[in-house]
């Protein structure tokens, strides 16, 4: 490892990296955004990232490889976080005024709701039913059974396989 | 955020530990049962640190407690159904959508499209064509129909959201005109001649004729609507609304025209055109208004709203929006 103090501070490291990249970067995001305004955004987004990790900045052999896997990260991220909001959104519309949590508790739902989410990817459709109904709404095994049109030895089965595929995709 | 991992367990403990949390779920009230799991638990420090570790693995539903159980659900759901319809939609990507020209549709709310809809609008777009007869057909937000033409007859199924059609003249048809209709939940309309816009609403059809006649063919005689006049068509029969508060055809020339229109309704308006939560405080609801507004620019209107209202817009993130008093 070279020493860091014959190195340029990393803000110069950035500030050079945007001269010579930002005008590329827009135009790879608008090529893959609806609006460009968003890109915009988003491309700021990435150099503010990029603040925040200095140290990968240093040997930068090939900046526009590097730039558009950091951005592409950072996409697949927005996308993710705007399906989530999306789909929540759509589900507490019909809610009454009163029972729609606060705004502010609303970044944390959806950050648990992403991760829940990613966490029950792969599970069978009745599976992650059954699931979702005992473990969010507290239906008993008996009233899950009565719901799916199982047996209840039907659920037990969904359930351990749910179960396990929660804890391995967490270990 | 960041949690102690969960311990690797061998996999036959993990497989007993599961199966005891399963069987005391399914039948908690049985007393032998507790024991016996009881037992198990203390017969070995590994049996403890799997129960435990269950325990935690399940500790990731407690972050939705602030949430009704049956919302969380179904946000879950729709998520799902969003992967499973697009998968589904790469398989069927067929005529209907590439029909309706829909670009960058992996980005776009699937799950609310209709499948095979001939031509198809997502939430703030707005789309015109022209059918092979000469007919201008214009679909308003979130919107989608059938084109069914045969030999002897036109046939648009309006099978959701708003469109405005100005009828073509079918000059290639050999022996006149075909007769123009449209299909919708509510109504049957034959088109005579003109240039109509017809909505459907969660209560009935909603039509407005521009030039021109439209009939509303149903059990009875049918019903004349003539330039000027807009009906409300159900499943009981057809009503006149006198007086409007939206223009509804305005959305056609990309505009929400509104007049008297109390807040609450203009916000259910607008939300129309943009994805996202967008509500008005109830305190508030009553207020009237009048005005133009662009449906290109949501957001610009919500803020000549708070220019000419004692009202304020509150976000809190690009999709929440709220509209409360000053």
């Amino acid at each position: 490892m070279s020493s860091p103090s014959t190195s340029p501070t990393p803000h110069a490291d950035v500030r050079a990296l945007y001269i010579n990249h930002h005008a590329w970067l827009l135009g790879w995001l608008r090529k893959r955004m609806r609006h460009g305004d968003h890109a915009a955004d988003l491309a700021h987004d990435i150099f503010v990232h990029i603040l925040g990790k200095p140290e990968q900045l240093q040997q930068l052999r090939q900046p526009r490889a590097w730039l558009s896997t950091v951005a592409h990260g950072l996409l697949v991220d927005r996308v993710r976080r705007q399906r989530v909001e999306r789909a929540y959104l759509e589900a507490i519309a019909h809610l009454p005024e009163t029972e729609v949590p606060s705004p502010e508790s609303q970044l944390i739902l959806l950050e648990t709701l992403a991760r829940v989410d990613a966490l029950l990817n792969g599970l069978p459709p009745k599976v992650r039913m059954a699931f979702l109904l005992s473990r969010l709404e507290g239906l008993s095994y008996k009233e899950i059974a009565e719901r799916l049109a199982v047996s209840l030895s039907s659920v037990e089965k969904y359930m351990a396989s749910a179960i396990r595929h929660c804890y391995l995709a967490q270990r | 955020m960041s949690r102690p991992p969960l311990p690797e367990l061998p996999d036959n403990v993990l497989d007993q530990a599961i199966g005891w949390l399963v069987r005391i779920e399914s039948d908690g009230a049985n007393p032998q049962l507790l024991e016996a799991c009881q037992r198990w638990r203390q017969a070995h420090a590994l049996h403890e640190v799997a129960w435990q570790a269950l325990q935690k693995s399940d500790a990731i539903f407690q972050g939705l407690a602030a949430l009704p159980g049956s919302v969380a659900r179904d946000t879950l759901q729709r998520l799902q159904g969003g992967r499973h319809s697009r998968r589904q939609a790469l398989k069927l990507l067929g005529v209907g959508l590439l029909a309706s020209g829909v670009t960058g549709w992996s980005m776009r709310d699937s799950t609310l499209v209709p499948w095979g809809a001939d031509y198809a609008t997502e939430v703030g777009e707005r789309r015109q064509f022209l059918l092979d007869d000469g007919t201008r057909l214009q679909l308003n937000t979130a919107s989608a129909v059938d084109v069914q033409f045969t030999a002897q007859r036109r046939l648009i199924v309006l099978r959701r959201g708003e469109i405005f059609i100005d009828t073509g003249k079918d000059a290639a048809t050999a022996g006149g005109r075909r007769s123009f209709w449209v299909s919708t939940r509510h109504a049957q309309l034959q088109a005579i001649g003109t240039a109509f816009a017809v909505r459907d609403e969660a209560s009935g059809t909603r039509l407005r004729v521009e030039d021109g006649v439209v009939a509303i063919q149903g059990k009875g005689q049918p019903v004349m609507v003539a330039a000027g006049e807009q009906y409300l068509i159900d499943a009981i029969g057809s009503q006149r609304v006198e007086t409007s508060t939206l223009d509804a055809s305005a959305w056609a020339r990309g505009q929400l025209v509104a007049k008297r229109m109390q807040l609450r309704e203009l916000t259910a308006e607008l939300a129309r055109y943009r994805h996202g939560w967008l509500r008005c405080d109830p305190a508030i609801a009553h207020l009237e208004v009048s005005g133009v507004f662009q449906l290109d620019d949501i957001d610009q209107a919500l803020s000549a709203l708070s220019d000419s209202l004692p009202v304020r817009v509150e976000r809190f993130t690009p999709l929440w929006t709220r509209i409360v008093a000053r």
